[in-house]
């Protein structure tokens, strides 16, 4: 390559990443002023349905028949604005290399806007995030960029947006490291730390300078007062894991419900939440408000218990009813009135000098944020952030320990994936995440393979079976697959004399798979668990096969490579 | 691709990139705008709703006004107003904490305002907590005070510092902010009263006295200070002072027992020193004979009621000295300086001894006891 050209190359990278850096910038903007608007819109929506004043009946209607609106909007125009829009959005940077349709980034602000302005107990930063990585990523396609730029956008862009709704740009920042990205040592630092403080800035040049908490001054008054923060950290952790099985098991309901329920059930949702309102109109929306009374000692032990469960209830309803908001506000809901009522007990019972019950609403916060959300960095960040006080870390940590392994040892999988997982996404596990430059399951799989129909009979099932050197074949069609057999399984079938019986019968739908990324080790102790045949499925739709590794795909694929490891791009 | 082709790609992109940057320029726009729009409708349904609390805290409906002040500090964020009047209703209502936190958050972004110094004065003398209560009363004092009236508001709430300090037993304290109320006092009898009460009640009968007479001099006939000047002079053993005192209150107020009695004994304090100065020898003699008279009296009376009690020893000790000094009190010869003195002295200790055995002596001996404590003093 001759001088010229290097030099050439040299300018061309040096100023890709200028414009690269520009970008940032302006998708932070854009994507604070997004989040920006999306509070605006909120707030507007709320005004606009329910008025000052709001009477009972107004209560009942407006979530019920908005949510027939949102219902019908979510059904048949933005199935994807469903939910929080954090594990969307994680699915999106991992699973579809960062790219997320604008139409969706558009169908979350609406949906979004109108269901919690409608009185959903939802939450506004998860949407935010949805909406400025969906910003991002349309940016990010206009601009023709690689797809690891594509990518790697996402999490800019969801940090810009959550530093814009939440207020907290570092807490932002590492919430993308943490949960977008799955890895603190990621080396987009640089380019979330830029784009969150662009959003902060604008946040700040249009809302102002007001926290969204006003956060009491934090004291602990006796060292054995961490041991009350023992206490909170086990209620919190009790409090997370009751929310998190109750949201799965009332999504499982929801979804279990005839098809066509499926565009009223928001509607379903929003009647119920209009029954809570009418009790506890504090569970309305965000309700930030309310933690902020719970953290300046406003509400008594009785209210704060009452609310914790109501809002509990209103926010199960609203999720899993299909509704368009998030957990992030309610999980901080949940633990101010957790944490404000242990902190009034341990005041009133401890044997010990305990400090304000407000310090343990502000440290129940991040408890169940730590439980819920599994973000505990974020979670200590977030409440440093807030308080801008060394003396809460220790507590603060103590506390958050404590609920994230409770919540971890009942509710292995953390909600968001667990989300995805009933949607059938299949999100990487950090421990089974593909290594840069190992062998995965994507190199070694083979895509020559075939599917038995599952209208076939055991009989046409051997044919096929024949065909293959594989000691099972996978029972499906239209490369969607429904379930396993043995080739053991239909000889004896044969032999017993169901040749004619359809193959399902003797199909087992219950078989382990792999995901394209996964690596060679997790590769191995699959196929010990499956009979001789692994199923390579998509993770953004897990019975879609896109291959299979057999032992003999294996002992093919590492007599190929005698050579030596794979190297990197080949 | 080639490298035109390249930086046809690259120039596209600026391009792409100015343009972003005028829609994100335009949207600001837009956000602000619809921001500023919203921030006005908050503005009036919080006035909506600090209007509605003003008109609940009016009807005695704490709670409720609490509620509505709430509202009107959520939609307008960080109005000092709304949130004052927050602070106010939940310290009204016993919300104590909430009141403390509102408060502070407030004085977070003024230190100064002596408004909220007071509120949280108030609530940590509510508490009990002198320390914190003395500290807000102080920076409220001498913080920064807006409104009319600002001299009279500040010398109403160093008063309430002081009824505060001295219903806690911090009298050096309240001295000291006595001191300076003194010389903040406006020319008015009243004024004076009150802050002679409050020097009474530091235990500094002098001051009192001095307000009082400066009272007086204020409003000749204010009953009140009268009265209390004499009190305050009768205590101090000024019983001249006292005299005119108490004279000049009952002109005005001829009903009142109290000052009746006191210048009864004023008068005699007045009239029985033996000690007292411009007497003949004759005159002085027949006031120490007057008051051992009433002495023996008294210790006989006390000494039948004590036949068995407490301090009869040291009653009886005291009658056989009477006893013995009695001849030489009732020879023809003028006393001599000496006998007046021990005369005077047996005197007080007699009425000193009934006093503890028998209980307050009334009348005369009320005012033997007095003179006897008045030269006592002096001596010492």
């Amino acid at each position: 390559m001759s001088t010229s050209n290097l030099l050439f190359i040299k300018r061309l990278r040096l100023r890709e990443n200028h414009i690269f850096l520009a970008l940032t910038i302006i998708i932070g903007v854009l994507a604070g002023l997004a989040a920006v608007l999306f509070t605006l819109a909120i707030k507007g929506t709320t005004y606009l349905l329910f008025g000052i004043a709001p009477s009972y009946l107004r209560y009942i209607l407006v979530p019920t028949l908005m949510s027939l609106v949102t219902g019908f909007l979510l059904a048949k125009f933005f199935p994807d604005a469903r939910g929080s829009g954090v594990p969307q959005t994680e699915a999106a940077y991992h699973l579809n290399q960062g790219n997320i349709p604008a139409r969706v980034a558009f169908g979350k602000f609406l949906t979004g806007a109108l269901c919690i302005g409608s009185g959903h107990s939802m939450g506004r930063e998860g949407p935010s995030v949805q909406i400025g990585a969906g910003i991002g990523s349309s940016i990010g396609k206009l601009f023709h960029l690689s797809p690891a730029r594509l990518q790697s956008l996402v999490p800019v862009a969801a940090a810009a947006a959550l530093s814009a709704a939440f207020n907290t740009p570092v807490a932002a920042v590492i919430f993308a490291l943490e949960e977008i990205i799955g890895d603190m040592n990621a080396a987009l630092l640089g380019s979330t730390v830029v784009a969150s403080v662009a959003a902060v800035m604008v946040e700040r040049s249009i809302l102002g300078n007001s926290p969204i908490f006003h956060v009491p001054a934090y004291h602990l008054v006796n060292p054995a007062e961490l041991l009350a923060y023992v206490v909170l950290g086990i209620a919190g952790g009790i409090v997370s894991l009751a929310f998190c099985k109750g949201l799965l098991r009332a999504r499982k309901f929801f979804r279990g419900m005839p098809k066509w329920t499926k565009i009223l059930q928001p509607a379903m949702g929003g009647l119920i939440i209009g029954v809570i309102l009418i009790f506890f109109p504090q569970v309305m929306g965000v309700g930030y408000q309310y933690v902020d009374q719970a953290m300046n000692g406003g509400l008594l032990l009785k209210t704060m218990l009452l609310l914790c469960l109501a809002k509990l209830v209103a926010t199960i309803v609203s999720y899993s009813s299909g509704n368009a908001g998030g957990i992030f506000a309610p999980s901080l809901y949940l633990g101010a009135m957790a944490g404000g009522t242990v902190g009034v007990l341990m005041h009133r019972f401890a044997p010990f000098p305990t400090g304000d019950p407000g310090g343990y609403a502000l440290v129940g916060m991040g408890t169940l944020f730590a439980g819920i959300i599994r973000a505990p960095m974020t979670s200590v960040f977030m409440i440093f952030e807030l308080t801008q006080d060394y003396q809460v870390l220790v507590p603060l940590m103590i506390a958050n320990m404590i609920s994230f392994l409770i919540s971890k040892r009942y509710q292995p999988v953390p909600l968001y994936h667990a989300l995805l997982e009933q949607d059938d996404v299949h999100m990487p596990q950090a421990g089974t995440r593909q290594v840069s430059g190992a062998w995965s399951a994507r190199d070694i799989m083979t895509r020559d393979f075939s599917l038995v129909p599952p209208h076939s009979s055991i009989q046409q099932a051997s044919v096929i079976a024949a065909q293959t050197d594989a000691q099972s074949v996978l029972v499906g069609s239209n490369g969607l697959y429904s379930g396993l057999v043995t080739r053991d399984r239909i000889e004896r079938a044969l032999h017993s004399g169901a040749a004619e019986a359809p193959i399902t019968t003797i199909a087992t739908d219950n078989c382990a798979h792999a995901h394209p990324d996964q690596p060679l080790e997790l590769l191995l102790d699959r196929l010990a668990k499956n009979p001789g045949l692994l199923p390579v499925v998509s993770r953004s739709q897990v019975d879609r096969v896109e291959g299979v590794i057999t032992p003999q795909t294996l002992v093919q694929f590492v007599q190929e490579k005698m050579g030596g490891p794979k190297e990197s791009g080949e | 691709m080639d490298e035109g082709g390249t930086y046809r790609v690259l120039n596209r992109q600026i391009f792409l990139l100015i343009a972003l940057a005028v829609i994100a320029i335009g949207v600001f726009a837009f956000t602000r705008r619809v921001a500023a729009e919203e921030q006005q409708l908050d503005a009036r349904i919080a006035a909506i709703w600090y209007k509605e609390g003003e008109r609940q805290l009016g009807s005695g409906q704490i709670e409720k006004a609490i509620e509505c002040f709430r509202k009107a500090t959520t939609d307008a964020l960080g109005d000092r107003t709304y949130t004052l009047a927050l602070a106010n209703a939940l310290a009204a209502g016993d919300h104590d904490a909430e009141a403390e936190q509102t408060l502070l958050r407030l004085r977070e972004s003024d230190p100064e305002d002596a408004g909220i110094n007071l509120q949280l004065a108030r609530l940590a003398a509510k508490r009990g907590d002198v320390p914190d209560a003395v500290r807000y009363y102080q920076n409220a004092l001498y913080g920064r005070w807006t409104g009319s009236q600002v001299d009279e508001r500040e010398r109403q709430l160093r008063i309430e510092l002081i009824r505060f300090l001295l219903g806690h037993q911090q009298r050096t304290m309240a001295l000291s902010e006595l001191l300076i109320l003194e010389t903040e006092l406006p020319p008015s009898a009243a004024a004076h009263v009150e802050a002679a009460r409050f020097f009474l009640e530091a235990g500094d009968t002098q001051h009192a006295l001095k307000n009082y007479a400066e009272a007086v001099e204020l409003d000749k006939n204010n009953v009140d200070a009268l009265t209390e000047a004499g009190e305050a002079a009768f205590r101090l053993g000024d019983y001249q002072k006292a005299d005119q005192y108490l004279k000049a209150a009952l002109e005005l107020n001829p009903a009142a027992q109290k000052t009746h009695q006191l210048l009864s004994v004023t008068e005699m304090v007045l009239s029985d020193d033996p000690l007292d100065q411009h007497l003949t020898d004759r005159e002085r003699q027949e006031r120490l004979l007057r008051g051992f008279e009433q002495a023996r009296q008294r210790l006989e009376s006390c000494l039948s009621q004590t036949s068995d009690g407490h301090g009869t020893a040291e009653l009886v000790g005291l009658e056989d000295q009477a006893l013995g000094l009695e001849p030489e009190l009732h020879s023809k010869r003028p006393p001599d300086s000496e006998l007046i003195r021990s005369g005077t002295e047996l005197i007080y200790a007699i009425e000193k001894a009934t006093s503890a055995a028998c209980g307050e002596p009334q009348g005369l001996d009320q005012a033997l006891l007095l003179i006897g404590q008045k030269h006592s003093g002096a001596q010492q």
